[in-house]
Protein backbone atom coordinates (compact mmCIF):
# COMPACT_ATOMS: atom_id res chain seq x y z
CA UNK A 1 0.00 0.00 0.00
CA UNK A 2 2.71 2.03 0.74
CA UNK A 3 4.62 1.24 -2.23
CA UNK A 4 1.02 2.74 -4.19
CA UNK A 5 0.85 5.74 -2.60
CA UNK A 6 4.37 6.38 -2.83
CA UNK A 7 4.40 5.75 -6.52
CA UNK A 8 1.02 7.70 -7.00
CA UNK A 9 2.98 11.16 -5.37
CA UNK A 10 6.10 10.56 -7.07
CA UNK A 11 5.01 9.97 -10.71
CA UNK A 12 1.10 11.12 -10.59
CA UNK A 13 1.59 14.78 -8.67
CA UNK A 14 3.57 16.33 -11.15
CA UNK A 15 1.82 15.50 -13.95
CA UNK A 16 -0.99 17.37 -12.29
CA UNK A 17 -1.92 20.88 -14.51
CA UNK A 18 -5.38 21.72 -13.43
CA UNK A 19 -8.40 21.32 -10.82
CA UNK A 20 -11.31 19.25 -10.22
CA UNK A 21 -13.65 19.60 -7.26
CA UNK A 22 -15.96 16.56 -8.23
CA UNK A 23 -14.74 14.04 -5.57
CA UNK A 24 -15.27 10.56 -5.60
CA UNK A 25 -16.20 9.99 -1.56
CA UNK A 26 -16.41 13.96 -0.44
CA UNK A 27 -18.90 16.42 -1.58
CA UNK A 28 -17.52 19.62 -2.60
CA UNK A 29 -19.07 23.33 -1.05
CA UNK A 30 -20.77 23.60 -4.91
CA UNK A 31 -24.16 22.56 -5.60
CA UNK A 32 -26.05 21.14 -8.38
CA UNK A 33 -27.04 23.59 -10.54
CA UNK A 34 -30.59 24.57 -10.08
CA UNK A 35 -33.24 22.99 -11.77
CA UNK A 36 -30.55 20.07 -12.80
CA UNK A 37 -30.95 16.20 -11.48
CA UNK A 38 -28.23 14.79 -10.52
CA UNK A 39 -28.39 10.35 -10.84
CA UNK A 40 -25.31 8.76 -9.13
CA UNK A 41 -25.10 5.04 -9.10
CA UNK A 42 -22.10 3.77 -6.88
CA UNK A 43 -20.52 0.28 -5.70
CA UNK A 44 -18.05 -0.56 -2.55
CA UNK A 45 -16.72 -3.77 -2.52
CA UNK A 46 -13.92 -5.31 0.10
CA UNK A 47 -12.81 -9.00 1.10
CA UNK A 48 -13.53 -10.12 4.84
CA UNK A 49 -11.61 -13.70 4.83
CA UNK A 50 -12.93 -15.24 1.85
CA UNK A 51 -16.43 -13.28 1.49
CA UNK A 52 -16.72 -10.12 -1.09
CA UNK A 53 -18.53 -7.61 0.77
CA UNK A 54 -20.78 -5.66 -1.48
CA UNK A 55 -22.35 -2.21 -1.34
CA UNK A 56 -24.31 -0.77 -4.06
CA UNK A 57 -26.32 2.39 -4.17
CA UNK A 58 -28.31 4.75 -5.98
CA UNK A 59 -28.40 8.64 -5.58
CA UNK A 60 -30.92 11.25 -7.11
CA UNK A 61 -29.69 14.45 -6.65
CA UNK A 62 -31.31 17.61 -7.75
CA UNK A 63 -30.94 21.64 -7.09
CA UNK A 64 -33.84 23.61 -5.55
CA UNK A 65 -31.88 27.20 -6.01
CA UNK A 66 -28.43 28.14 -7.13
CA UNK A 67 -27.57 27.68 -3.38
CA UNK A 68 -29.22 24.94 -1.80
CA UNK A 69 -29.65 21.38 -3.07
CA UNK A 70 -30.93 17.86 -2.25
CA UNK A 71 -30.03 14.60 -2.53
CA UNK A 72 -31.54 11.33 -1.67
CA UNK A 73 -29.60 7.55 -1.40
CA UNK A 74 -30.85 4.16 -0.85
CA UNK A 75 -28.49 1.11 -0.67
CA UNK A 76 -28.13 -2.19 -0.62
CA UNK A 77 -25.38 -4.75 0.46
CA UNK A 78 -24.56 -8.38 2.12
CA UNK A 79 -22.75 -6.60 4.72
CA UNK A 80 -25.57 -7.25 7.45
CA UNK A 81 -26.44 -10.33 9.37
CA UNK A 82 -30.52 -10.44 9.94
CA UNK A 83 -30.06 -10.04 13.64
CA UNK A 84 -26.91 -9.22 15.83
CA UNK A 85 -24.52 -11.78 17.16
CA UNK A 86 -26.90 -14.19 19.57
CA UNK A 87 -25.30 -14.51 23.30
CA UNK A 88 -23.41 -11.97 25.22
CA UNK A 89 -20.49 -12.55 22.12
CA UNK A 90 -21.95 -9.57 20.91
CA UNK A 91 -19.19 -7.38 23.25
CA UNK A 92 -16.80 -10.25 23.52
CA UNK A 93 -15.96 -10.97 19.33
CA UNK A 94 -12.49 -9.95 18.50
CA UNK A 95 -11.19 -8.55 15.27
CA UNK A 96 -7.94 -10.72 13.63
CA UNK A 97 -6.51 -10.67 10.17
CA UNK A 98 -9.31 -8.37 9.41
CA UNK A 99 -12.04 -10.89 10.27
CA UNK A 100 -14.46 -10.24 13.05
CA UNK A 101 -14.08 -13.55 15.30
CA UNK A 102 -17.38 -14.42 17.43
CA UNK A 103 -16.27 -17.17 20.11
CA UNK A 104 -19.63 -18.92 21.19
CA UNK A 105 -20.16 -19.03 25.37
CA UNK A 106 -22.12 -22.12 25.01
CA UNK A 107 -20.63 -24.08 22.54
CA UNK A 108 -16.57 -22.27 23.09
CA UNK A 109 -16.78 -22.85 18.77
CA UNK A 110 -15.06 -19.96 16.70
CA UNK A 111 -17.59 -18.71 14.12
CA UNK A 112 -15.86 -16.27 11.76
CA UNK A 113 -17.99 -13.53 9.73
CA UNK A 114 -20.14 -15.44 7.41
CA UNK A 115 -21.76 -14.55 4.09
CA UNK A 116 -25.11 -12.74 4.77
CA UNK A 117 -27.84 -12.64 2.15
CA UNK A 118 -27.90 -8.55 0.57
CA UNK A 119 -30.60 -6.43 2.18
CA UNK A 120 -31.99 -2.99 1.49
CA UNK A 121 -30.23 -0.89 4.12
CA UNK A 122 -32.59 2.55 3.80
CA UNK A 123 -32.78 5.95 3.04
CA UNK A 124 -30.52 8.25 3.56
CA UNK A 125 -31.28 12.57 2.83
CA UNK A 126 -28.98 14.85 2.41
CA UNK A 127 -29.37 18.80 2.00
CA UNK A 128 -26.13 21.47 1.71
CA UNK A 129 -26.41 24.83 1.69
CA UNK A 130 -23.84 26.96 0.17
CA UNK A 131 -23.49 30.47 1.82
CA UNK A 132 -20.12 32.19 1.20
CA UNK A 133 -19.20 32.30 -2.68
CA UNK A 134 -15.79 33.97 -3.47
CA UNK A 135 -16.08 33.81 -7.56
CA UNK A 136 -12.71 34.63 -9.62
CA UNK A 137 -11.81 33.82 -13.05
CA UNK A 138 -10.93 30.11 -12.89
CA UNK A 139 -10.93 30.28 -8.90
CA UNK A 140 -13.18 30.16 -6.31
CA UNK A 141 -13.48 30.07 -2.50
CA UNK A 142 -17.05 28.55 -1.29
CA UNK A 143 -18.26 27.53 1.85
CA UNK A 144 -21.54 25.59 2.58
CA UNK A 145 -23.13 23.92 5.26
CA UNK A 146 -24.90 20.22 5.10
CA UNK A 147 -27.56 18.20 7.13
CA UNK A 148 -27.87 14.02 6.90
CA UNK A 149 -30.98 12.21 8.05
CA UNK A 150 -30.71 8.16 7.75
CA UNK A 151 -33.60 5.60 8.14
CA UNK A 152 -31.47 2.87 7.97
CA UNK A 153 -31.44 0.34 10.74
CA UNK A 154 -29.58 -2.74 10.53
CA UNK A 155 -27.80 -5.17 13.17
CA UNK A 156 -24.46 -3.27 12.84
CA UNK A 157 -22.22 -4.64 15.98
CA UNK A 158 -19.80 -1.69 15.76
CA UNK A 159 -19.41 1.63 17.17
CA UNK A 160 -18.84 3.69 14.14
CA UNK A 161 -21.49 4.60 12.97
CA UNK A 162 -22.10 4.86 9.52
CA UNK A 163 -25.41 7.02 8.48
CA UNK A 164 -25.58 5.77 4.84
CA UNK A 165 -25.28 1.92 5.19
CA UNK A 166 -25.21 0.97 8.82
CA UNK A 167 -26.89 2.92 11.19
CA UNK A 168 -29.80 5.53 10.90
CA UNK A 169 -29.41 9.03 12.56
CA UNK A 170 -28.59 12.79 11.59
CA UNK A 171 -25.62 14.79 11.38
CA UNK A 172 -24.76 17.93 10.30
CA UNK A 173 -21.27 20.33 9.19
CA UNK A 174 -19.03 22.62 7.27
CA UNK A 175 -17.74 22.23 4.05
CA UNK A 176 -15.19 24.70 2.16
CA UNK A 177 -13.80 24.43 -0.85
CA UNK A 178 -11.30 26.37 -2.46
CA UNK A 179 -10.19 25.60 -5.98
CA UNK A 180 -6.95 28.05 -7.96
CA UNK A 181 -6.14 27.11 -11.62
CA UNK A 182 -4.72 23.62 -11.35
CA UNK A 183 -5.49 22.83 -7.34
CA UNK A 184 -8.70 21.92 -5.64
CA UNK A 185 -8.63 21.25 -2.43
CA UNK A 186 -12.24 20.33 0.54
CA UNK A 187 -12.16 20.12 3.83
CA UNK A 188 -15.59 18.37 4.68
CA UNK A 189 -15.91 18.52 8.70
CA UNK A 190 -19.09 17.82 10.98
CA UNK A 191 -20.60 15.32 13.53
CA UNK A 192 -22.93 12.47 13.14
CA UNK A 193 -25.69 11.73 15.93
CA UNK A 194 -26.65 7.87 15.65
CA UNK A 195 -29.77 6.50 16.56
CA UNK A 196 -29.75 3.21 18.18
CA UNK A 197 -30.75 -0.14 17.24
CA UNK A 198 -33.05 -2.37 19.01
CA UNK A 199 -34.05 -6.13 18.13
CA UNK A 200 -35.68 -8.49 20.62
CA UNK A 201 -34.95 -12.03 19.28
CA UNK A 202 -34.59 -15.48 20.66
CA UNK A 203 -31.24 -16.27 22.37
CA UNK A 204 -30.70 -19.88 20.47
CA UNK A 205 -32.77 -20.69 17.39
CA UNK A 206 -36.25 -22.20 18.32
CA UNK A 207 -35.90 -20.93 22.20
CA UNK A 208 -39.30 -19.16 23.84
CA UNK A 209 -36.80 -17.43 25.87
CA UNK A 210 -36.46 -13.92 23.89
CA UNK A 211 -33.47 -11.05 24.77
CA UNK A 212 -34.19 -7.65 23.98
CA UNK A 213 -30.65 -5.93 23.12
CA UNK A 214 -30.32 -2.27 22.19
CA UNK A 215 -26.66 -1.07 21.20
CA UNK A 216 -26.41 2.46 21.22
CA UNK A 217 -23.65 3.54 18.78
CA UNK A 218 -21.30 6.27 19.46
CA UNK A 219 -21.05 9.93 18.63
CA UNK A 220 -18.97 10.99 16.15
CA UNK A 221 -16.76 13.37 14.18
CA UNK A 222 -15.61 13.21 10.96
CA UNK A 223 -13.72 15.29 8.96
CA UNK A 224 -12.37 14.74 5.49
CA UNK A 225 -9.61 16.25 3.45
CA UNK A 226 -9.90 16.30 -0.32
CA UNK A 227 -7.48 17.08 -3.05
CA UNK A 228 -8.14 17.15 -6.78
CA UNK A 229 -6.25 17.65 -10.04
CA UNK A 230 -7.30 17.46 -13.88
CA UNK A 231 -4.41 15.25 -15.87
CA UNK A 232 -6.01 16.36 -19.19
CA UNK A 233 -7.11 18.00 -21.17
CA UNK A 234 -4.32 20.25 -21.02
CA UNK A 235 -6.18 23.26 -22.84
CA UNK A 236 -9.88 23.09 -22.88
CA UNK A 237 -11.10 22.89 -26.60
CA UNK A 238 -14.71 21.74 -26.55
CA UNK A 239 -17.36 19.53 -24.81
CA UNK A 240 -16.41 16.09 -26.11
CA UNK A 241 -12.71 15.86 -24.25
CA UNK A 242 -12.80 13.34 -21.89
CA UNK A 243 -11.32 14.77 -18.92
CA UNK A 244 -9.43 12.82 -16.68
CA UNK A 245 -8.80 13.84 -12.92
CA UNK A 246 -6.94 12.25 -10.39
CA UNK A 247 -7.78 12.58 -6.31
CA UNK A 248 -6.57 12.20 -3.14
CA UNK A 249 -9.23 11.89 0.14
CA UNK A 250 -8.45 11.47 3.52
CA UNK A 251 -11.11 10.01 5.47
CA UNK A 252 -10.80 10.42 8.90
CA UNK A 253 -13.17 9.64 12.06
CA UNK A 254 -13.57 9.79 15.65
CA UNK A 255 -16.46 8.30 17.35
CA UNK A 256 -17.10 6.90 21.27
CA UNK A 257 -17.49 3.71 22.22
CA UNK A 258 -20.95 1.76 22.04
CA UNK A 259 -23.20 1.31 24.84
CA UNK A 260 -25.28 -2.60 24.80
CA UNK A 261 -28.06 -3.24 26.36
CA UNK A 262 -29.25 -7.07 27.02
CA UNK A 263 -32.77 -7.13 29.02
CA UNK A 264 -32.14 -3.50 30.71
CA UNK A 265 -28.40 -4.30 31.84
CA UNK A 266 -25.41 -3.07 30.35
CA UNK A 267 -22.91 -5.17 29.26
CA UNK A 268 -19.29 -4.42 29.52
CA UNK A 269 -17.67 -3.74 26.41
CA UNK A 270 -14.92 -6.01 25.38
CA UNK A 271 -14.43 -5.89 21.93
CA UNK A 272 -12.32 -3.37 20.25
CA UNK A 273 -15.30 -3.02 17.13
CA UNK A 274 -17.58 -1.34 20.35
CA UNK A 275 -14.87 0.68 21.47
CA UNK A 276 -14.26 4.57 21.28
CA UNK A 277 -12.09 4.66 17.93
CA UNK A 278 -10.29 6.80 16.05
CA UNK A 279 -9.08 6.35 12.55
CA UNK A 280 -7.55 7.83 8.78
CA UNK A 281 -8.10 6.08 5.83
CA UNK A 282 -6.52 7.51 2.58
CA UNK A 283 -8.45 7.11 -1.09
CA UNK A 284 -6.66 7.72 -4.23
CA UNK A 285 -8.69 7.65 -7.39
CA UNK A 286 -8.98 8.69 -10.60
CA UNK A 287 -11.93 10.21 -12.37
CA UNK A 288 -13.10 10.00 -16.32
CA UNK A 289 -15.92 12.53 -17.60
CA UNK A 290 -17.25 11.90 -20.63
CA UNK A 291 -18.28 14.60 -23.20
CA UNK A 292 -18.45 16.98 -20.07
CA UNK A 293 -21.12 15.26 -17.72
CA UNK A 294 -21.15 11.32 -17.29
CA UNK A 295 -18.77 10.96 -14.81
CA UNK A 296 -17.04 7.98 -14.18
CA UNK A 297 -15.40 7.23 -10.75
CA UNK A 298 -12.85 4.86 -9.32
CA UNK A 299 -11.31 5.11 -6.08
CA UNK A 300 -9.27 2.71 -3.47
CA UNK A 301 -9.14 3.56 0.48
CA UNK A 302 -6.39 2.35 2.30
CA UNK A 303 -6.11 2.68 6.34
CA UNK A 304 -3.38 5.57 6.95
CA UNK A 305 -3.63 6.03 10.80
CA UNK A 306 -5.25 3.08 12.52
CA UNK A 307 -8.09 1.52 11.00
CA UNK A 308 -11.75 1.37 10.70
CA UNK A 309 -13.21 -2.02 11.97
CA UNK A 310 -16.93 -1.31 10.00
CA UNK A 311 -14.98 -2.36 7.00
CA UNK A 312 -11.71 -3.67 5.58
CA UNK A 313 -8.94 -3.19 3.09
CA UNK A 314 -8.55 -2.19 0.28
CA UNK A 315 -11.62 -0.89 -0.42
CA UNK A 316 -12.70 -0.46 -4.16
CA UNK A 317 -15.03 2.46 -5.16
CA UNK A 318 -16.62 2.70 -8.62
CA UNK A 319 -18.92 5.28 -9.11
CA UNK A 320 -21.37 6.85 -12.06
CA UNK A 321 -22.97 9.77 -12.51
CA UNK A 322 -24.96 12.00 -14.82
CA UNK A 323 -26.59 15.32 -14.66
CA UNK A 324 -30.36 15.78 -16.54
CA UNK A 325 -30.79 19.66 -17.54
CA UNK A 326 -34.89 19.35 -16.89
CA UNK B 1 -25.18 41.24 -41.13
CA UNK B 2 -29.02 41.15 -42.76
CA UNK B 3 -29.76 43.82 -39.96
CA UNK B 4 -26.98 45.95 -40.76
CA UNK B 5 -28.47 46.00 -44.50
CA UNK B 6 -31.84 46.85 -42.90
CA UNK B 7 -30.69 49.65 -41.00
CA UNK B 8 -28.27 50.87 -44.13
CA UNK B 9 -31.68 51.12 -46.59
CA UNK B 10 -34.21 51.95 -43.92
CA UNK B 11 -32.93 54.54 -41.96
CA UNK B 12 -35.61 55.88 -40.86
CA UNK B 13 -37.49 52.88 -39.62
CA UNK B 14 -37.61 52.80 -35.70
CA UNK B 15 -35.86 49.55 -35.00
CA UNK B 16 -34.20 48.71 -31.67
CA UNK B 17 -32.52 45.05 -30.66
CA UNK B 18 -30.34 43.16 -28.35
CA UNK B 19 -28.45 41.05 -31.05
CA UNK B 20 -25.97 39.04 -28.60
CA UNK B 21 -23.98 38.72 -25.29
CA UNK B 22 -20.88 38.35 -24.08
CA UNK B 23 -20.55 37.15 -20.19
CA UNK B 24 -17.47 36.35 -18.46
CA UNK B 25 -18.44 34.07 -15.97
CA UNK B 26 -15.98 33.49 -12.66
CA UNK B 27 -15.41 30.38 -10.69
CA UNK B 28 -15.59 28.22 -13.86
CA UNK B 29 -12.84 25.70 -13.74
CA UNK B 30 -14.21 22.54 -15.37
CA UNK B 31 -15.98 21.67 -18.84
CA UNK B 32 -18.99 20.07 -16.75
CA UNK B 33 -19.55 23.32 -15.05
CA UNK B 34 -19.10 25.38 -17.91
CA UNK B 35 -22.04 23.17 -19.57
CA UNK B 36 -24.03 23.62 -16.63
CA UNK B 37 -24.38 27.05 -17.21
CA UNK B 38 -24.51 26.74 -21.17
CA UNK B 39 -27.55 24.43 -20.55
CA UNK B 40 -29.25 27.01 -17.70
CA UNK B 41 -28.61 30.24 -20.78
CA UNK B 42 -30.27 27.61 -22.85
CA UNK B 43 -33.12 27.27 -21.04
CA UNK B 44 -34.33 31.12 -21.19
CA UNK B 45 -36.84 31.69 -24.46
CA UNK B 46 -35.16 34.76 -25.99
CA UNK B 47 -31.67 32.70 -26.54
CA UNK B 48 -30.87 31.29 -29.74
CA UNK B 49 -27.57 29.99 -29.24
CA UNK B 50 -24.63 29.90 -26.86
CA UNK B 51 -21.59 29.11 -27.35
CA UNK B 52 -18.73 28.49 -23.97
CA UNK B 53 -15.43 29.59 -24.29
CA UNK B 54 -13.51 26.91 -21.74
CA UNK B 55 -10.56 28.58 -22.14
CA UNK B 56 -11.28 31.34 -20.95
CA UNK B 57 -14.36 31.03 -18.93
CA UNK B 58 -17.17 33.28 -21.12
CA UNK B 59 -20.12 32.68 -23.41
CA UNK B 60 -21.16 34.19 -26.32
CA UNK B 61 -24.99 34.46 -26.40
CA UNK B 62 -26.82 34.91 -29.68
CA UNK B 63 -30.43 36.48 -28.83
CA UNK B 64 -33.82 35.32 -31.14
CA UNK B 65 -34.92 37.91 -33.36
CA UNK B 66 -37.80 39.73 -31.71
CA UNK B 67 -37.48 37.95 -28.58
CA UNK B 68 -38.07 39.52 -25.46
CA UNK B 69 -34.41 39.74 -24.12
CA UNK B 70 -34.02 40.33 -20.23
CA UNK B 71 -30.82 40.70 -19.34
CA UNK B 72 -31.43 40.25 -15.47
CA UNK B 73 -32.75 36.92 -16.43
CA UNK B 74 -29.50 36.00 -18.50
CA UNK B 75 -27.32 37.25 -15.30
CA UNK B 76 -29.75 34.66 -13.22
CA UNK B 77 -28.99 31.93 -15.29
CA UNK B 78 -25.45 32.03 -14.32
CA UNK B 79 -25.84 31.95 -11.02
CA UNK B 80 -28.57 29.61 -10.87
CA UNK B 81 -25.95 27.67 -12.98
CA UNK B 82 -24.03 28.01 -9.55
CA UNK B 83 -22.09 30.69 -10.85
CA UNK B 84 -20.81 34.94 -11.06
CA UNK B 85 -20.89 37.07 -13.41
CA UNK B 86 -17.66 38.53 -14.25
CA UNK B 87 -18.80 40.96 -17.15
CA UNK B 88 -21.89 41.26 -18.97
CA UNK B 89 -21.92 43.47 -22.62
CA UNK B 90 -24.47 43.16 -24.55
CA UNK B 91 -24.66 44.04 -28.47
CA UNK B 92 -27.75 46.47 -29.35
CA UNK B 93 -28.79 47.45 -32.78
CA UNK B 94 -30.50 50.38 -33.10
CA UNK B 95 -31.44 52.96 -35.85
CA UNK B 96 -31.84 55.87 -33.52
CA UNK B 97 -32.70 56.40 -29.71
CA UNK B 98 -32.61 59.57 -28.13
CA UNK B 99 -30.93 59.82 -24.75
CA UNK B 100 -32.71 61.70 -23.09
CA UNK B 101 -31.41 64.91 -20.67
CA UNK B 102 -31.34 62.47 -17.27
CA UNK B 103 -28.69 60.12 -19.75
CA UNK B 104 -31.48 57.60 -20.30
CA UNK B 105 -32.88 55.83 -22.94
CA UNK B 106 -36.11 53.32 -22.89
CA UNK B 107 -36.51 50.32 -24.16
CA UNK B 108 -39.06 47.57 -23.73
CA UNK B 109 -40.12 49.14 -20.61
CA UNK B 110 -37.06 49.10 -18.92
CA UNK B 111 -34.80 52.71 -18.27
CA UNK B 112 -30.82 51.95 -19.47
CA UNK B 113 -29.49 54.60 -17.41
CA UNK B 114 -25.99 55.59 -18.55
CA UNK B 115 -23.27 56.08 -15.96
CA UNK B 116 -20.50 58.83 -17.98
CA UNK B 117 -22.58 59.22 -21.36
CA UNK B 118 -21.73 61.51 -24.10
CA UNK B 119 -23.94 61.08 -27.09
CA UNK B 120 -27.37 62.45 -27.43
CA UNK B 121 -28.35 59.66 -29.63
CA UNK B 122 -27.58 56.64 -30.10
CA UNK B 123 -27.61 54.48 -33.90
CA UNK B 124 -25.97 51.58 -35.25
CA UNK B 125 -24.24 48.88 -33.31
CA UNK B 126 -23.50 49.72 -29.88
CA UNK B 127 -22.05 47.74 -27.18
CA UNK B 128 -23.82 48.13 -23.37
CA UNK B 129 -21.78 47.41 -20.67
CA UNK B 130 -23.67 46.77 -17.98
CA UNK B 131 -23.03 47.44 -14.41
CA UNK B 132 -24.93 46.38 -11.24
CA UNK B 133 -24.38 43.99 -8.30
CA UNK B 134 -25.24 41.03 -11.02
CA UNK B 135 -23.21 41.60 -13.63
CA UNK B 136 -19.64 42.94 -11.59
CA UNK B 137 -17.79 41.15 -8.84
CA UNK B 138 -18.27 42.53 -5.56
CA UNK B 139 -14.77 44.53 -5.78
CA UNK B 140 -15.75 46.25 -9.27
CA UNK B 141 -18.77 47.12 -8.42
CA UNK B 142 -17.51 48.69 -5.48
CA UNK B 143 -15.78 50.95 -8.07
CA UNK B 144 -18.94 51.96 -9.74
CA UNK B 145 -20.82 52.23 -6.47
CA UNK B 146 -20.45 55.73 -5.96
CA UNK B 147 -21.40 56.59 -9.27
CA UNK B 148 -24.53 54.98 -9.44
CA UNK B 149 -25.65 57.05 -6.80
CA UNK B 150 -25.12 59.91 -8.54
CA UNK B 151 -27.63 59.16 -11.03
CA UNK B 152 -29.73 57.16 -9.32
CA UNK B 153 -33.41 57.88 -9.73
CA UNK B 154 -36.43 56.42 -8.06
CA UNK B 155 -37.69 54.50 -11.13
CA UNK B 156 -41.21 52.82 -10.75
CA UNK B 157 -39.88 50.58 -14.15
CA UNK B 158 -36.92 48.26 -14.22
CA UNK B 159 -33.65 50.15 -14.91
CA UNK B 160 -30.17 49.18 -15.84
CA UNK B 161 -27.19 50.97 -15.56
CA UNK B 162 -24.80 50.47 -18.63
CA UNK B 163 -21.81 52.52 -19.74
CA UNK B 164 -20.53 52.28 -23.54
Amino acid sequence: MRLFLLIYFLFCLPLFVSAQELFPYNEPASNVPKGVLGIRTYGEIYQEGNIHRNMGALRLMYGLTSKLSIAVTVSESNHHNSHLPTDSILVKHQFINGQHIYTTTTKQNIVIEEQYPYSFNGFYFFAKYRFITKDGQNTHFRTAVYGEYSTVNQPFPHAEPNLMMDTKGYGGGLIITYLKNRFAVSLTSGVIIPGSYQETVAQTAGSPVLTNTILEYGRSTKYNLSFGYLVFPKEYKNYNQVNYNLYLEFMGKTYEAATVYQDGKILPIQSVDLSAGNYIDVCPGIQAIVKSNLRIDFSMGFNMINRSYSHNYPIYMIGIQRYFFL
Amino acid sequence: MKICLFILFFPLLSFAQFLSADVGINGLTCSACSRSVEMSIRKLDFVQDVQMDLQNTRGKIVFKEGGHVSIDKLAKAVTDAGFSVRYLNALFVVDSVSIFNNNYFDYENAHYRFINAVTKKLSGAVTLTFIGKKYLPKKEYKKWKKEIKSIYANDKQKAYYVTL
